[in-house]
Order: structure tokens, then sequence, then C-alpha cells
């Protein structure tokens, strides 16, 4: 059975050729904790110019966490992290490093002029909600009012870019940081705009209740990836790793 | 498994093949708890894991003897679980609705275990992940399932299933692809 309509032809699901099919491998061991540090610059070095292995490689990531989740559903265990990062090896490193670096470089691709990054910031919610990301994170969050005349403020790709469509990007942005927060220390700073964690794409409008509805129902030991937008550099990547008292 | 169980395990193995019926009575309760692990794990539903438990076993009594290797006994049995189970797939009818909950969720991994609903929705999701996995040729779809759904180590899926190492790791990246390709652009797969 052919699944893979770009690789008609081909008796393997290859990706694109032979580089990916050794990505592939090399993202095995990755998955397995083996890979070994001349393996994870090779695997850097292609992935950061084929965009099909990077989504390969976040897909199986998410799809690893998936099996983690049936595992520890059918054997009442405690719960191994969800959210098994690619990088783990990597990027223990707060902020970007490798992956953050793969994946500025990637949007940077896709970026056709200046993002106007925080041009449009139109209101304030109100508090009350955002509260937790506060006090596990340290950031201060500002959430654009849902349906604002301007929001959402960032669009990447789009016209200029083939056939790719529009990517939104809003994301919340961070307008403080607390001292001596996980956020200080992970070079988190205001202006900042946090776009996914753990995978979820954390949207404008609905933004503060879904990272507090993350942040509340993650593990003690969990390692969240969190991936911010910073103007002029692009994407950034930090993790967070879940305390035992949340 | 540890020394002395592995150890303990070929011996009863052995004599299993070679006929011993109490010995094949004891191979098959040892094996039930850990196939139905194995099941459920694919089907979310413990009643139809049950079933397809208690299917493989019959199937293994069966075909027991047909096996040379003591040592290749449990992979055996594995992959013919892993058959049974790819049957129960393929015949069984597609889930639309479940899919559609499943591309929603992105399976973003961020539910919680506490809610029944959510955990139904688990049940859905591992039932779906084991459809995708009956959609695999066989010797890809055993190595990703001993490697996923019982988190064994590559060393020793390579001695159960009587392959190289190497052997199991290009398996397992193929699987794997071939997973997501199938979960991903689902109006291809079946």
């Amino acid at each position: 059975m052919d699944v893979d309509r770009d690789n008609a032809g081909r008796d393997e699901p290859g990706l694109c050729g032979p580089d990916c099919d050794r990505a592939a491998l090399l993202i095995e061991r990755e998955l397995a904790g083996r890979l070994t540090p001349e393996e994870s610059l090779e695997l850097s070095t292609h992935v950061a110019e084929c965009r099909a292995c990077r989504e390969y490689m976040a897909d199986a990531s998410v799809l690893a966490g998936t099996f983690a989740m049936i595992r520890a559903e059918w054997d009442k265990a405690p719960a191994p992290p969800v959210a098994r990062s690619m990088f783990a090896r990597v990027a223990p490193y707060a902020v970007g490093l490798a992956a953050g670096l793969l994946i500025a470089f990637c949007v940077s691709v896709f970026v056709r002029g200046r993002p106007a990054a925080d041009r449009h910031v139109t209101a304030t919610v109100a508090g009350g909600v955002g509260s937790v990301a506060e006090e596990t994170l340290g950031i201060v969050a500002e959430s654009e009012e849902a349906g604002g005349p301007l929001a959402p403020s960032v669009t990447v790709g789009g016209l200029g870019s083939g056939a790719r469509p529009a990517r939104h990007i809003g994301g919340l942005l961070v307008v403080g940081v607390k001292a001596g927060s996980w956020a200080e220390n992970a070079g988190i700073r205001p202006g900042d705009r946090l776009l996914e964690a753990s995978d979820t794409v954390i949207d404008a409008e609905a933004g503060r209740q879904a990272l507090d509805y993350i942040l509340r129902n993650a593990k003690p030991g969990n390692r969240m990836d969190l991936l911010f937008w910073r103007e002029g550099a692009g994407v950034v990547r930090a993790c967070y790793l879940v305390p035992d008292t949340l | 498994m540890a020394r002395q169980d592995r150890e303990a395990w070929l011996e009863l193995a052995a004599r299993a093949l070679a006929g011993d019926r109490s010995a094949q009575g004891s191979v098959l309760e040892s094996l039930r708890p850990r196939l139905q692990r194995f099941v459920l794990r694919h089907t979310g539903n413990e009643d139809l894991a049950e079933e397809v438990t208690q299917e493989s076993l019959v199937k293994i009594y069966e075909k027991m003897t047909a096996v040379r290797e003591p040592a290749a006994l449990e992979g055996w049995a594995y992959q013919l679980t892993s058959n049974v189970l790819r049957d129960h797939f393929r015949h069984g009818k597609r889930d639309e609705q479940g899919r559609e909950k499943l591309q929603m969720l992105g399976w973003s991994g961020t539910l919680s275990l506490e809610d029944p609903a959510e955990i139904a929705e688990k049940a859905e999701l591992a039932r779906l992940v084991g459809w995708a996995m009956s959609c695999l040729d066989d010797k890809h779809r055993v190595v990703l399932e001993m490697r996923e759904y019982e988190n064994r180590e590559h060393r020793e899926i390579a001695d159960m299933l009587g392959i190289p190492e190497g052997t199991v790791w290009s398996r397992l990246s193929i699987a794997r692809r071939k997973l997501r390709n199938i979960l991903r652009n689902t109006d291809e797969a079946v």
C-alpha cells in the first residue's frame, strides 16, 4: 500500500531522498535518546534545510508523546513525560540553541517583509485569567482582545511564498517577566510572544485560557516546549520543566 | 525480563514446544497478562482486549508446536497477536467521527487523565493509532508495536524476532514514517 503521495513509486516511504532516509534513522535514534553529538549536528544540519524532515520530526515527537500517553493510560502507572522533546539532549538550555536556530531559520525562510509585531496591540484582557502562567512561568502576558480591529498582529508567509498559505502569528504578548522566575532565567523578554506550548498553538483569542489549561494539567517532571516569537530573532524555543509542586 | 525469569521461561518454552501439555498451559497463562496489556494499548477497550487476547491465545495454543526455537516463542506469540489485531482493525469499520477528533486534538497530548470524558477520548485516540498501525506491513508493524506499546529495547526486539539490531532500527524508522503518513493523510490510507 502506498500511503505517501509525494513518493509514489518508491518502495519505502522516504521523505525526499537518501539524506532523508538517513535523517529518519537519526530521528529514530533521537527518540530513543541515543543520538551522539556528531549525529545531532548532522540531523540539525539536514533538518535546517529540509522542510519535509522538519515536519516529520515534529510529528514523530508528537507521536512519541501519544504512545507514552497510551502506555501510561493503560498502566495506571505514573505518567511519563508526555511531550518528549526532540531536542532533549541538545536543548537543556533555556532558550534557543539548536532547535531555536533551526526554527528561526525555517521561519525566516517563510517571512516576507517585516512582521509588524507590536504595532497592533489592542486591548488588555482584564485579570483573573492567566494567573497560572504568571505563577508558574513568571510571565505576565497581555492578551489581545478577540476580534479587535487590527488583531491578529503578525502574518508570516502568504503572498510571495509560493503556494504556502499565510501563517498567522498571534500568540501571547509578554509584557512583563517576574524577577527570579523561570521566564527570567530562560531569558524571556517583554515583547516576546508565546506561540506554542507543548505543541498546542496558543491563539491570541483564547491564549491565556489555553495556557492555563495546559499548565494546570501538566504533570510534575514533564518537559514542556515553549515557542516564542522574538522580533528580529524569529522563533526561539524554551524548555520548561514542570516542578514537583505546581 | 530478569535473567532467572528468562531462563525459567526458556525452559518452560522448550517443554511446551516439545508437546508437554501442562507446560503449554503455563506458557499461555504466562503470556496472557502481557498480551492483554499489549492489546489493550491498541484498542483502548477492555472487553475488546479480552476478546482479542482470547482469540490470540487459542491460535497460539493450536500452532505453538510449529515454533522451533524456545527463544523465538515469545516474539512469535506477539507477532501472531499483532496479526489478530491487524485483522480486527482491518475488518472493523472506519471511525470517521473519531478521526476528526484526532485531527482536532492535533495529537497534542495535553489531555488530562482525570476527566472521564477525556479518558474516553484517549481510548479513542489509542484505537485510532491502533487502526493506523494495522495499515502497516507485518514486519514493520510488529517492530514499532514492540517498541512503542511494550517499550522494549532495540536489542531485545532483535532477539525476540531473530533479526539484526540494525534491521530493527531501519524498520522502526520506516514504520514510524508510514504511520505518520497514514495519520496525516488519512484519506489515502486503507
